[in-house]
C-alpha cells in the first residue's frame, strides 16, 4: 500500500493514477467481502479454464460501465454532492441483502421471480451456459456498492481528474481494469488449481457442483458480514 | 491507450458527441460562516474504514498541534460530522459535501483536501505539512 501511494503522489500521468488507485480499491480490505465473493463466482465453472478468464474479463467489463456511467453523468453537470451521497451513503447498505438473496437463489431456497432481477438469480441457479450476462451484472452492481475508503479514491480522487476535461473520460475505465485485475488472477488460479485435482480425481462434475455450493455460502456469508457491519 | 478505445466503443463514440465541460456546480456559502474564522471539516458516514479513522485522528491532532493558541480561542476549530446524522443536513448542502471529505474553510472560501488527506492518512507530519500550506492558501 504504501508503494502504491508513493506512485499516486509522485506520478505525474493521470493514467498511471488511475490504475493504482484502482489497484488500491481492489486489495484495500474493505471491499474485500465482495472480491472473494466476485472471485468465486467467475470461477465456479473450474472445468473450463478459458471460460474462468473471460468470465473475468466481463466482470470488469461490468466495473467499467458502472465507474464510466458515473463518471459521465458528473461530467455532464450531475452534482457530485447528491450523486456521491447516494452511492457512499446508500451502495454498501444495500449489497448485504442482495448478497444474501443471491445466495439463496443459488442454493435454489429462494424461488421467486422477481422481473429484472430474476436475470441475474436464475441464471447462477442454472449454472448454465450463456451466464455471461449475470457476470456483467454482478460486475455493475459491486462496483456500485463504493465502502468507505474505495468511495474516497473513486470520488474524491479519481473524478477530479477525471472531469476536468473530456480527454479524461477514458480513466474510470483503467481504474475499473486495476480493480478487476487481481479477480481474475484469482478466479484462474482456483479454478486451475481445483480444475487440476478434479481432473485427476475424475470427479470434475462433483467438484463443480460443490464449489458452486461453496460460492452460494460465500455469498450469503459475506452478505451477513456487511449486514452486521452496518448494526454494529 | 488507444488500444482500450477499440475495445470500447461506445465511450469513444460519446468522447466524441461530447465536447463541452457541464461541471459548474460551484455552490457559493452563506455570509453566515465568520470570515476569521479558519474551520477544518471532515464529514464522513457512521461506518468508516481503518484509514478513515485515521484522517480523522490525524487532521484534528494536525490542527491541534499547528495552531494551539488559535484553537484554545476558538478561531480555529476542527468538527467532525456524521452525514448520516439529520442535523447536518443543511450544513452539508452549504458546503457542497456529498460523501467523505475533509474541508478547510474560510469564510466562502473552501479548499478540499480529501484525497491529500487520505493519502497521508496514517502520517502526522505529512499531514501537518499539508494542513499547513492549504491554511495559508486560504488565508491569503
Amino acid at each position: 500500500m504504501e508503494v502504491l501511494r508513493h506512485i499516486v503522489e509522485n506520478t505525474q500521468y493521470s493514467f498511471i493514477t488511475a490504475f493504482v488507485l484502482g489497484l488500491m480499491t481492489a486489495i484495500s480490505p474493505c471491499p474485500l467481502a465482495t472480491n472473494i465473493s466476485a472471485i468465486g463466482f467467475i470461477s465456479r465453472e473450474i472445468a473450463d479454464r478459458k471460460r474462468v478468464f473471460i468470465s473475468g474479463l466481463i466482470y470488469t467489463l461490468g466495473r467499467a460501465i458502472s465507474y464510466t456511467t458515473l463518471a459521465l453523468l458528473l461530467f455532464m453537470g450531475a452534482s457530485r454532492m447528491n450523486v456521491s451521497r447516494l452511492f457512499q451513503g446508500w451502495g454498501e447498505k444495500i449489497l448485504g441483502p442482495v448478497l444474501i438473496i443471491i445466495g439463496l437463489f443459488m442454493l435454489d431456497v429462494l424461488k421467486i421471480k422477481f422481473p429484472g432481477f430474476s436475470k441475474l438469480t436464475e441464471k447462477i441457479g442454472n449454472n448454465g451456459k450463456g451466464s455471461y450476462r449475470s457476470t456483467l451484472l454482478l460486475g455493475i452492481i459491486f462496483a456500485l456498492a463504493f465502502c468507505p475508503y474505495s468511495g474516497v479514491l473513486y470520488f474524491a480522487m479519481l473524478i477530479p481528474m477525471t472531469v476536468a476535461s473530456a480527454g479524461g473520460l477514458y480513466l474510470p475505465v483503467v481504474f475499473a481494469i486495476a480493480t478487476g485485475l487481481p479477480v481474475i488472477v484469482f478466479a484462474w488460479l482456483i479454478a486451475y488449481a481445483i480444475g487440476t485435482v478434479g481432473k485427476v480425481y475424475d470427479h470434475i462434475k462433483t467438484f463443480e457442483l460443490w464449489f458452486r455450493r461453496i460460492v452460494a455460502f460465500l455469498f450469503i456469508g459475506a452478505g451477513i458480514y456487511y449486514i452486521l457491519q452496518l448494526v454494529m | 491507450m488507444k488500444r482500450i478505445f477499440t475495445f470500447f466503443p461506445v465511450l469513444t463514440l460519446m468522447l466524441i458527441t461530447l465536447s463541452c465541460s457541464g461541471q459548474t456546480n460551484k455552490k457559493e456559502n452563506s455570509q453566515a460562516i465568520n470570515s476569521s474564522k479558519v474551520n477544518v471539516y471532515y464529514f464522513h458516514f457512521t461506518r468508516r474504514c481503518e484509514t478513515c479513522k485515521a484522517v480523522e485522528a490525524n487532521a484534528k491532532k494536525a490542527v491541534e498541534e499547528l495552531y494551539p493558541a488559535e484553537v484554545k480561542s476558538g478561531s480555529y476549530t476542527f468538527t467532525s460530522i456524521n452525514l448520516d446524522e439529520a442535523e447536518y443536513k443543511n450544513l452539508a448542502e452549504k458546503l457542497g459535501v456529498g460523501g467523505q471529505t475533509l474541508l478547510v474553510v474560510r469564510g466562502d472560501k473552501k479548499i478540499d483536501i480529501t484525497g491529500e488527506g487520505f493519502m497521508n492518512a496514517r502520517d502526522l507530519d505529512k499531514m501537518k505539512d499539508e494542513i499547513r500550506a492549504t491554511v495559508e492558501k486560504i488565508l491569503l
